[in-house]
């Protein structure tokens, strides 16, 4: 066989996968990228388990190429979308058949041995609490925090920090009525809490004082920081909030304690690649605030030119045949 | 379904248990170009308090549709420009990588700006 394919599993719109593509194509390295989106419609799966020690055997088709299973070095989970199903099916059905096609698809490719990063990897670092917990029992410095649907906890914990925020605890926003709407960072005073704690978990965090962000992004060994000051008071609070008035300066460093701390929080998570959300403070203490581990980074290269997709390619295509 | 494993000194650790599948190990998106809407709008007294600080999105700008498009050979995305040539979707786009929104549910680039999801 030939040189290792990368398995890029995205939708056909996702430019930030386009960067580590084009990365790849220049290096001359195969890539198979498809959508789970496009199963079964447009993608096929055979695969076969038998014989000692073989894993998987078979192959994964679109009408315009082919890749054996068994010729994938590494996976690149993305922004892969639900199944395109047969038109025809009652909701009954289209939920059967999306379960089948979820465990059967997926479960073949999550027994493909190399990912960056493993879909349940993923899946169990998104959760806030657990990686803050992980973060800090990895020695990295963690706001004060509390989760609570207890409106006097969380009045409490307002007064008790002088100055809190607010954290939704998952990025989606939401549409009714045509509108839609997104929640970023808020500041939060006494004042603000009221009984709408109860109706769902809230996450309050003391307020830290910054000098600046950090945007640190991490590919295995790989530690590619920018430096994010705001130009905004709505910035100032949450830079997702204001893009344009964001500068952005590559870091040549991270301090040796932070970079361990990464380092063993990756190990624990499971992770390969990680953005990384940090305040840096006035006396230049590094406040862990979240990671990311499927985010967004192709904006950042852009603004500072630093390699993220070069590094990227380099951790796909590691210790390929 | 996840198992966890409890660490000397640190949290338990989650770890996916290979004899109860849990579907969402195996995350995938919404339907390609299409946003999670209601028609439905919440009783003010029933919107989390979380919620009741959201904000509208920022605006972005909706490309025509039609000019999007894949190629097979490259496998990337791309776009008609307008001398009505197709380059590559990451050159076209902005420093912020931002696709384009599709609100109408049609098949084309999604939803999502690049940084939205992080």
């Amino acid at each position: 066989m030939g040189r290792a394919v990368t398995l890029v599993l995205t939708h056909p719109f996702d430019p930030t996968a386009d960067y580590v593509v084009s990365e790849l194509n220049r290096r001359g390295a195969p890539v198979f990228r498809c959508d789970p989106g496009e199963f079964p419609q447009r993608l096929s799966v055979a695969a076969r388990l038998h014989g000692a020690g073989a894993g998987w055997v078979g192959r994964l088709r679109l009408p315009e190429r082919e890749v054996n299973l068994s010729d994938i070095g590494c996976a690149y989970y993305r922004r892969p979308t639900v199944f395109d199903l047969a038109a025809g099916m009652g909701e009954q059905v289209r939920r059967w058949a999306a379960g089948e096609a979820r465990i059967g698809l997926g479960g073949v490719l999550s027994a493909l041995p190399r990912w960056l990063n493993h879909p349940a990897a993923i899946a169990a670092a998104e959760y806030k609490p657990v990686q803050l917990a992980h973060a800090h029992a990895c020695g990295l410095a963690v706001p004060d925090t509390i989760v609570t649907n207890d409106p006097d906890e969380a009045a409490k914990f307002v007064a008790h920090a002088g100055r809190a925020v607010y954290k939704p605890l998952t990025p989606a926003g939401i549409t009714e009525a045509d509108t839609h709407r997104v929640v970023f960072t808020t500041a939060v005073t006494v004042g603000d809490v009221d009984e709408s704690i109860r109706l769902t978990a809230h996450l309050l965090q003391e307020w830290i004082e910054k000098r600046y962000e950090v945007r640190l992004t991490v590919v295995d060994d790989a530690f590619l920081a920018a430096r994010i000051d705001a130009g905004s008071n709505a910035a100032a609070v949450d830079w997702r909030a204001d893009y344009e008035a964001l500068t952005y300066t590559p870091l040549a460093d991270v301090p040796a304690p932070v970079r361990g701390g990464v380092s063993a929080l990756m190990g624990r998570l499971g992770l390969r690649f990680g953005t990384f959300d940090f305040i840096v403070t006035p006396d230049d203490r590094w406040i862990f605030l979240e990671i990311n581990p499927n985010g967004q980074w192709a904006w950042i290269e852009d603004a500072t030119g630093l390699p993220i997709a070069a590094s990227i390619a380099d951790a796909l295509t590691r210790g390929n045949r | 379904m996840l198992t966890t494993n409890r660490q000397a000194g640190g949290p338990a650790q989650a770890r996916p248990d290979p004899l109860y599948p849990n579907s969402g190990a195996f995350a995938l998106g919404r339907p390609f170009g299409l946003l999670d809407a209601s028609g439905q709008v919440t009783a003010a007294e029933a919107v989390p308090f979380g919620l009741r600080r959201a904000v509208l999105a920022p605006a972005v700008e909706v490309g025509d549709l039609s000019a999007y498009g894949f190629d097979h050979d490259r496998q990337i995305g791309t776009v008609v420009g307008e001398d009505g040539v197709a380059v590559p979707l990451l050159r076209h786009t902005t420093g912020q990588t931002r696709t384009t929104t599709n609100p109408d549910g049609h098949k084309g680039p999604d939803s999502d700006t690049d940084q939205r999801e992080d």
